[in-house]
């Protein structure tokens, strides 16, 4: 019998560690007695526990409102953690307003083996109008220290109700328990989708849910005697409810040159697909691409502001007379935009300013310039679209959505290909977006609205080349250098150098080397955004070369060489994004010195990244009294996915490795004692 | 009578300086142009003290931008909170003609709460004009009136306001109808046409033709070579708080007693926790390590500022109901807890970050930091950071080391220095053994103690995660290729104050490869190297802000079958701004496959003329000389 009882209580103890409660209060012991999570040990606090609602309420007055009721348990592991008793709440305000509600917070502590309650008051509650758009409630807990629990609840109420936010599903720090339920009157249809990036996808339970309300009303009736009478009736139909309930979500890992961190994170994404209200026809909103496509086109006055002509057709009609090549109106129309219009630094598809203002006025969003520049190329008869896309920080569109874009850019569509404009950006030339146009795919909405993909992200190599004729004594070198950029090089050059003098370009070259002097700077087509750039100038470097002994010992690329390594870590979860695919070409001569032979030269090489991804080839060649160096860098593509991580890394290795490889010069001379004194300069 | 006059002659003045409207960038003078991105063309501030706790200012401002970097000059904003009203703000922007493009009223001015992200709340709000240029150079004539309640903070005159800014002319005049009696002091004129039309209780400068500023590495700070005149009156209003002070005793006893006196109550339970807990202690010392200890485990940093909570510190029960604080608020509260022990401590307003000091010869409201300060009799006073939870008792470490701070005693102010970390304080020794292997890597045993200022960055770093204190080294010592750490490990002395890595890491390159020659680079790891430009035309002096040494032993092992070819020479570089020894030998008992170096590079805190930086250029040369010598290394084995 007493090994029965034992039995009994084993179990019993057994499911009261594992049970937690998670009612608001019942903070246990075990939580506040915890000193590093579970399972993450470098967690510096953890969400025990996040319970989000989100539902929809009837209010007499007003109809519907959305609500948004959370509840968070946060333990508090070390000093590191304190940021996370610090809550922020944002909301909008502007025409109407959102309003936080039924604040509720406690801290917990474990003193002398008690359980204290600290509650939060109100008078620690500020709120902060941050601008216009956005309100922030803001406060921090109090009696924190190592080990803390925090409990916070609250409630955000808003007339927003066709909009509901992504809804997190991941944080930097570990969530034990997330439940989510998201409950929706079956007149609004929404689609939900997880974040492809993420590293996990949750399951999404779906259920119906009754939804009955009494409402009584005060009617006027009767066409000579007003009468007031009272009525009453029954809002009656169903919900759709949505829920997730995730245990043990680790925390999302930060690393360098990420992206957008957030663009990994797991969360849902939630899209109105259609309003369906009794008695109504069903208003679509969004289904498919070509429909968020072909919604955008005629909602939003992209129709509107492509057909308006008249503000500018005497300037267009003046530019092109006599010109019938469609290139040449087009490289004409995007000048006088880019020099008429400046950006106002906002993305968006929607024009603000309209096409007229922003011609009037030379000011727009994106959408406004390159709907101005579409319009004007049309009136040329150009065959000009516009394309919507997303920006890097506002993610990559996988769903149709018209969350996935915030951008436009124009495209002008030729048999012998297609030319990618954006007029927001002055250094721009004709296919050399921005980078922030440069993300995956763009949208093309041609006419009536049909759309179709076409690729944003640049696929063409790019180049720079630079020749360089050397001589070298011992005192220092002398050289004369010619370098060319091409493509979206040379649109980097001139975003790099935009409000630069041709003196400041010369002063900043030289600034990036301690031990070189520039002199004789020439710079060619600086100015024509969209051609070649050239570049030529004598250089002296004061000490690039090692004289050891009676030896030289020289890098053949002197400032050129590639010293660092940029991958350094040992691994990568995420992917790599270089700005787009490049080749770098180095040919160098150098003559040798008089009085001094070639002792050792490095061996010449050819390095491949991975099936397609690139090549480096480096080659010398003794030639009577010269050497010639020609090392070539191509990065074939410019995204390399995690796996491709560790062949990235050691290419850029091989690269370091044989840059830094010396030439060896010896004196000829039997007179070495001389010499010897040299050393060390 | 004069003022009168001067009004006369002001009214006269005025439609001449409106006349000249539009502001057409051909009419600036070229050698104004030279390093400038912005030229002021007309500022005018009028401050008008109606009464000690009222102050008008105007500003009529006009200011012509000509490239990008300039955009920051603009600065038609007005700060506004409870006691700052905006009474008008307008701007029109200009272009390069002098043709207007835009006007922006009282409304189009964009408005943002403004305070710092660390700050949980305060009221402080900005009105500004958000404009987007669509070419270089504009202009933006600005005008705003504002009243402020608070006359402790009259702005004193700064007329060249940076960097790479020239100015045509700006001025500025205090009116003072109610002859609030008035302190000011001009510094720095000697540069700078100014000219003045000053009375016993009025002040007016104006400033013209001033060329802009260039940035030089290692200036000392702007205000301290820049054209200004400083300005209090005796009479003042804080939030509602008046005040007379004509000297640093006054003003500390002002702030002592309105400010600071009766914070510092806490409940007996407190009291009675911390008494147990320094009952063992037995200097004073000792106790004060001990409350400042409790301090750090109880207490986390959080500004939350309304009205006079700006400058007034939170009660101490307050803080310690709530665990945590302002600067202010925990220096007051450790205060009052090392007041519940009989030990005498003061409440001490200092600037943090930056070496500036609470200016010893000019009384005003000054500092943006707290911290504390206990006297001891030997006068090695201790000194407190209390909003921080990591730092060890009695370290300022270079946030708040070696300026004045204003001491707040209760029988007054005083002006007095916090502690100098010298050249003998901030030491990073290193010692490291290298095996080399035969194709120019290497795996190295390393160690570093760190003291003085150089403690808190690697205090800090040794609380990363594992992943960022790999990440640290490799961004560091980026020459050193493809490292791979054994194991990281930190010996904190927190008493000493001071602080030792110790690792073991391997790295793919670290020799150069020349045919069956390897060249060895003897500076393993660089420390201390300056990265200064070539300046043959040094205009303004120059400073070291704090001394600092760096000794280093690197011992190489050579991989078998290689031998020493050629080692550089021994070097020593002594010069006023400090010193470089530089020793090489083989060594390893028979086969001499060692190399062993010893380095030590000392800079010394110090200001110099411009005269000196060619010899100042000629020491960095040197060492970096240094720090790039090389051994060479034959593999025998082949030959």
């Amino acid at each position: 019998m007493i090994k029965f009882y034992i039995y009994l209580f084993l179990i019993f103890a057994g499911t009261s560690v594992h049970s937690q409660n998670y009612k608001f209060g019942k903070v246990s012991r075990e939580e506040l007695k915890s000193k590093e999570h579970s399972t993450d040990k470098d967690a510096d606090a953890a969400i025990l526990f996040k319970k989000q609602a989100i539902y929809y309420d009837f209010n007499q007055n007003t109809g519907f409102e959305m609500v948004t009721d959370v509840h968070e348990r946060i333990k508090i592991y070390n000093k590191e953690g304190f940021d996370w008793a610090t809550k922020e709440i944002s909301i909008f305000t502007g025409q109407s307003d959102e309003h936080v509600q039924k604040i509720k917070a406690v801290t917990y502590n474990l003193v002398n083996g008690k359980i204290e309650e600290v509650k939060l008051d109100k008078d620690d509650i500020h709120e902060e109008q941050k601008n216009k758009f956005r309100k922030i409630t803001r406060f921090t807990m109090p009696a924190i220290t190592e080990g803390s629990v925090i409990e916070i609840e609250y409630r955000i109420v808003s007339p927003y109700i066709t909009q509901i936010d992504p809804t997190p599903l991941q944080y930097t720090i570990p969530i034990d328990k997330l439940e989510l339920d998201v409950t929706i009157p079956e007149f609004f249809v929404f689609s939900v989708y997880n974040n492809m990036k993420a590293p996990f996808y949750v399951n999404i339970e779906r259920s119906k849910k009754g939804f009955q309300r009494t409402i009584s009303k005060t009617v006027r009736t009767g066409w000579e005697v007003v009468k007031h009478e009272r009525r009453t009736g029954t809002l009656d139909f169903i919900q759709n409810v949505y829920s997730v309930n995730k245990e043990n979500i680790p925390a999302l890992k930060t690393e360098p040159h990420v992206d957008h961190l957030q663009n990994y994170a797991a969360y849902l994404n939630w899209e109105l697909q259609y309003t369906k209200f009794p008695n109504n026809p069903i208003e679509n909103y969004s289904q498919t691409w070509e429909g968020v496509a072909k919604s955008i086109y005629n909602d939003v006055g992209l129709k509107t502001a492509l057909d308006r002509t008249g503000f500018f057709e005497e300037d267009v009609d003046a530019l092109i007379t006599g010109i019938s090549d469609p290139i040449q109106k087009t490289v004409k129309i995007f000048q006088l935009v880019k020099d008429k219009v400046k950006w106002n630094g906002y993305a968006g598809f929607v024009p603000d300013e309209g096409t007229r203002n922003t011609y009037k006025d030379g000011m727009g969003n994106a959408a406004d310039i390159n709907l101005l520049l579409a319009a004007m190329l049309r009136y040329a008869k150009v065959n000009a679209n516009p394309v919507l896309l997303s920006t890097p920080d506002n993610g990559i569109p996988l769903f149709p959505t018209r969350n996935g874009f915030n951008y436009l850019i124009t495209a002008v569509e030729l048999p012998e290909g297609i030319i990618l404009l954006d007029a927001t950006d002055p250094t721009a030339g004709m296919n050399q977006l921005p980078k922030r146009a440069r993300n995956w795919q763009g949208r093309i909405i041609r006419n009536e609205g049909s759309s179709d993909w076409v690729n944003v992200f640049p696929f063409n190599i790019s180049e720079t080349s630079s020749r360089m004729n050397v001589q070298i004594s011992p005192e220092g070198i002398n050289g004369l250098a010619y370098e060319d950029f091409n493509g979206l090089y040379a649109k980097k050059y001139r975003e790099e150098n935009s409000s630069k003098t041709k003196e400041d370009i010369q002063e900043s070259l030289s600034g990036r080397h301690s031990n070189v002097d520039i002199t004789d700077f020439n710079l060619k087509n600086f100015e024509s955004v969209g051609s070649d750039i050239n570049q030529n100038y004598k250089f002296k470097i004061s000490n690039g070369v090692e004289v050891i002994g009676d030896k030289i010992y020289l890098k053949p690329l002197f400032f050129e060489t590639l010293n660092e390594n940029p991958f350094k870590a040992d691994e990568r979860i995420y992917p790599v994004f270089f700005d787009f695919p490049f080749r770098k070409k180095h040919l160098i001569n150098i003559m040798v010195p008089e009085g001094y032979k070639v002792v050792s030269v490095p061996e010449s090489i050819i390095v491949k990244l991975g099936e397609d991804g690139g090549e480096f080839k480096y080659s010398i060649l003794l030639n009577g009294g010269f050497l010639r160096i020609d090392s070539q860098v191509e990065m074939s593509r410019a995204i390399f996915n995690n796996e491709e991580y560790e062949i990235l890394k050691n290419f850029y290795n091989k690269i370091v490795e044989k840059q830094n490889e010396t030439i060896v010069l010896e004196k000829t001379s039997n007179d070495g004692s001389s010499e010897r004194t040299e050393s060390g300069r | 009578m004069r003022s009168k006059i001067f009004f006369f002659l002001l009214t006269v003045f005025c439609p001449t300086i409106y006349s000249q409207e539009n502001y057409p960038v051909d009419k600036i003078d070229s050698s104004l142009l030279a390093n400038a991105d912005a030229v002021i063309r007309h500022n005018s501030r009028i401050v008008e003290i109606e009464d000690v706790d009222k102050v008008v200012e105007r500003t009529h401002r006009v200011i012509t931008i000509l490239n990008e970097s300039g955009n920051s000059y603009v600065r038609a904003l007005e700060h506004y909170n409870e006691s700052i009203k905006i009474k008008e703000q307008e701007a029109i922007i200009y272009d390069k003609n002098g043709r207007e493009i835009e006007k922006y009223k009282e409304k189009d001015f964009k408005d943002q709460s403004n305070f710092d992200s660390y700050i949980l709340f305060a009221e402080n709000r900005i009105s500004f004009l958000d404009y987007t240029p669509r070419e270089y150079p504009y202009t933006v004539e600005y005008r705003s009136e504002i009243e402020s309640s608070n006359s402790v903070f009259i702005s004193d005159w700064f007329p060249v306001e940076g960097y790479d800014i020239s100015v045509e002319n700006s001025s500025f005049q205090l009116i003072n109808p109610e002859k609030i009696a008035l302190r000011y002091e001009e510094r720095n004129f000697d540069d700078a046409k100014v000219e003045r039309q000053n009375s016993e209780y009025d002040l007016d400068y104006s400033l013209s033709g001033f060329q802009a500023y260039e940035y030089e590495i290692l200036s000392p700070s702007f205000r301290s070579f820049a054209p200004q005149v400083l300005m209090a009156i005796n009479d003042f209003n804080l939030e509602g708080v008046s005040g007379h002070a004509t000297d640093w005793k006054q003003f500390g006893k002002w702030m002592h007693d309105n400010l600071v006196a009766g914070h510092d109550e806490i409940s007996s339970q407190t009291i009675s926790k911390i008494s147990s807990l320094t009952k063992e202690a037995k200097t004073l010392e000792e106790k004060a390590r001990i409350i400042y200890k409790y301090v750090q485990d109880n207490t986390r940093y959080v500004a939350v500022m309304y009205g006079i909570g700006g400058w007034e510190p939170a009660m101490a029960s307050e803080v310690d109901e709530l665990g945590y604080g302002d600067c202010k608020g925990l220096t007051n509260y450790t205060k009052a807890l090392m007041k519940s022990q009989g030990i005498e401590s003061y409440y001490s307003v200092v600037y943090g970050g930056e070496k500036r000091n609470i200016d010893p010869d000019f009384t005003k409201m000054q500092g943006d930091h707290v911290i504390l300060n206990i006297p001891k009799e030997d006068g090695t006073d201790l000194w407190l950071e209390c909003t921080s939870q990591r730092d060890p008792f009695n370290y300022l470490g270079d946030f708040t080391d070696d300026r004045y701070v204003l001491r707040l005693k209760p029988e007054g102010g005083e002006i007095i220095k916090t502690p100098e970390y010298s050249e003998v304080d901030n030491i990073q020794k290193i010692n490291c053994d290298i095996q080399l292997n035969g194709i120019g890597g290497f795996q190295a045993n390393f160690s570093r103690i760190s003291k003085g200022v150089h403690y808190n960055e690697i205090n800090q770093l040794q609380r990363k995660l594992e992943k960022e204190q790999k990440r640290y080294y490799k961004n560091e010592w980026g020459r050193l290729q493809n490292l791979q750490f054994n194991d990281i490990k930190f010996k904190d002395d927190r008493e000493k104050i001071e602080i030792e890595e110790k690792l073991t890491f391997s790295g793919d390159r670290l020799a150069t490869k020349a045919g069956n020659r390897f060249l060895i680079p003897l500076s393993f790891i660089q420390q201390g190297t300056i990265p200064i430009s070539k300046n043959d035309k040094r205009r303004r002096p120059f400073e070291i802000k704090r001394g600092k040494t760096f000794e280093d032993s690197f011992t190489f092992i050579l991989p078998e079958g290689f031998s020493i070819e050629t080692l550089p020479e021994n070097k020593l570089f002594v010069s006023e701004f400090g010193s470089i020894i530089f020793k090489v030998e083989a060594s390893g008992s028979e086969e001499k496959n060692e190399i062993k170096v010893t380095r030590q590079l000392i800079f010394k805190k110090g200001e110099w003329s411009p005269e000196s930086y060619l010899d100042f250029q000629n020491f960095i040369r040197q060492v970096n000389h240094t720090s790039n010598m090389k051994a060479v290394i034959l593999n025998t084995s082949k030959t």
